[in-house]
């Protein structure tokens, strides 16, 4: 073997994993990606001269307000927007400029200096691949690039070059059949029952309880107060926020609430049974608290049970597991048992408790007796949130991996279309 | 596809041929990655050993791959494993998956099974795979 299509090897490379919550970015060969910056970004046309430093692109009066500390500063005017959009990257101006900054801040090096091995959502389109190539290889002077599908790394830290992989993530609830290490494309299935949807179903219970959800950023000091009591706090002074910013910061705390009291049912909820919920008590940021009982296990429920969605036809979405069993179902019948076999569990929202056992126990009376059914997910936290960044640290890192990256002598022969080659 | 870029070595692939060819007193020969670089021959079965014995040797070692020559009545079909525990390291567990492929293609071999279980180290699932 060659030391090295792209010119040696010493200097390690970047991984950057793109999710509809988070982008997850660090070097090669660690542990766990080194940044976690959102993927929503707050928007400031025609900003005024504010007193801001780094973290700001201008553009024409524009300017983002990137990254947590700098995305949560209550500011007039600031929208807070996504670039992602379906999973691919829909707004390049902001996609760029968040690449800007996990370089200047987090990567602290040059972009020329590594290769990046990026992952992609299995759906990506090919011009959206293109574009993307052309970018890091024309804007960004990378010495090699890689990308590869989610599902496919995913498979692979898990143990597995076939599986079906289920991904419940912030935006949807993904079955990607993955077979030999490539994906089939024509039988993946999404839902959009899945983190997002949580958090506006608690936004909706809140209203129905009457509870005012006040996101940290308003609020200047608050009192103890008794449970169910009227909560004692004081609001800051704070400009004028946009919708998009206020519902941003709401939806932080409803998916905080979502984590810490939430609870899926082992068996399909019925009324009577839940009562019986031990409850859980929860502080929201303004000092207000309170039990959670039947709620706790309603929620949820939906992701299993579309029909217990208020306001919805309920053939309109599909449940985590008739996701899974439609994507199997348009596959091929003799892989059918191999996908099966290895149900590969990932996303942030599967990290909700019970949702795992769930899912196992709705399968395993679809299925027929003879029908192996086994569900893999990583017990660490991390390890189910990063297995995408983690599965491409890994990758990358490896000596024998030189020869896989579309070096950029490849691409300056080739054009960007060589990435539908190397990483079809 | 994204794949380690491993390489299979000439032995790997003699010593395969020479199974298939029925020139190697043994059922099975067993391949592991060297260096994160090469699939290389880990071991060749003995002439008198069994099944057990075989799943024995791969349930006290890491991820592996083998080709075992399994048997039904009178015929008889080669099955490419890839033994890659649930319990391994994420590292040895990405490295051995995204190598499968390779090795597949390089054997030209079609009748592969993954396990990562211990109860998938069975002479009963092995038939299974072997002869759907």
């Amino acid at each position: 073997m060659s030391g090295g299509v792209y010119g040696g090897d010493e200097v390690g490379a970047i991984v950057l994993d793109f999710g509809g919550y988070s982008i997850r970015a660090g070097y090669a060969g660690e542990d766990t990606p080194k940044a976690e910056i959102p993927s929503s970004v707050g928007v400031l046309e025609e900003a005024e001269a504010v007193m801001e430093t780094d973290e700001i692109k201008k553009d024409g009066g524009r300017k983002y307000f990137i990254d947590t500390n700098s995305l949560r500063v209550p500011r007039k005017g600031m929208e807070v927007q996504a670039f992602l959009k379906d999973g691919m990257i829909d707004n390049w101006d902001i996609f760029e400029s968040v690449l800007d900054y996990t370089y200047k801040r987090h990567i602290q090096s040059e972009s020329q200096e590594h290769p990046v091995m990026m992952s992609e959502a299995s759906w990506n389109s090919r011009a959206k691949r293109e574009r993307l190539t052309e970018i890091m290889f024309e804007k960004y002077n990378v010495p090699a690039f890689f990308l590869c599908k989610n599902a496919v790394l995913s498979a692979f830290a898990n143990g597995r070059s076939t599986g079906l992989v289920v991904d419940s993530g912030a935006t949807y609830t993904t079955a990607v059949p993955v077979y030999d290490g490539y994906v089939l494309g024509q039988a993946i299935v999404k839902s959009p029952l899945a983190g997002d949807f949580i958090s506006l179903e608690c936004r909706k219970l809140m209203e129905e309880l009457n509870i005012d959800v006040i996101p940290p950023y308003m609020i200047a000091s608050k009192e103890p107060v008794n449970e169910n009591q009227a909560p004692k706090w004081k609001k800051k002074e704070i400009p004028e926020v946009t919708s998009s910013f206020h519902n941003y910061m709401v939806k932080d705390v409803l998916q905080d609430f979502a984590a810490s009291v939430l609870q899926v049912s082992d068996v399909p909820y019925e009324e009577s049974g839940a009562e019986s919920m031990p409850c859980t008590p929860y502080e929201f940021p303004n000092g207000f608290h309170r039990d959670f009982a039947e709620d706790r296990i309603k929620i949820p429920e939906m992701l299993f049970d579309p029909s217990q969605i208020k306001d919805v036809p309920s053939n309109s979405m599909l449940s985590v597991g008739h996701v899974i069993t439609t994507s199997v179902g348009m596959c091929d019948i003799d892989i059918r048992p191999s996908l099966y076999s290895s149900l590969i569990v990932v996303g942030g929202n599967s990290l909700l408790n019970g949702f795992s056992d769930r899912l196992n126990r709705d399968l395993s009376n679809k299925l027929t007796a003879n029908m192996r059914l086994k569900l893999i997910s990583a017990t660490g936290t991390s390890e189910r949130r990063f297995s995408t960044w983690i599965g491409g640290s890994i990758l990358a890192s490896l000596g024998s991996f030189q020869q896989m990256w579309i070096s950029k002598q490849e691409y300056d022969e080739g054009g960007k279309s060589c990435v539908e080659k190397k990483c079809p | 596809m994204a794949s380690s870029g491993c390489q299979v070595a000439q032995d790997a692939k003699d010593q395969f041929k020479a199974l298939k060819e029925r020139k190697l007193e043994s059922d099975y020969v067993v391949f592991k990655i060297e260096k994160e670089k090469e699939v290389i021959v880990d071991k060749i079965g003995g002439a008198d050993e069994t099944f057990e014995d075989f799943a024995k040797y791969l349930k006290n070692t890491g991820p592996r791959y083998a080709v075992y020559n399994v048997k039904k009545g009178n015929t008889d079909r080669l099955l490419l494993v890839s033994w890659i525990s649930d319990n391994a390291k994420i590292k040895e567990k990405m490295v051995y998956s995204s190598t499968l492929n390779t090795l597949k293609s390089a054997l030209n071999i079609d009748c592969v099974m993954q396990c990562n279980d211990e109860d998938d180290l069975t002479e009963d699932a092995f038939q299974k795979a072997a002869f759907k």
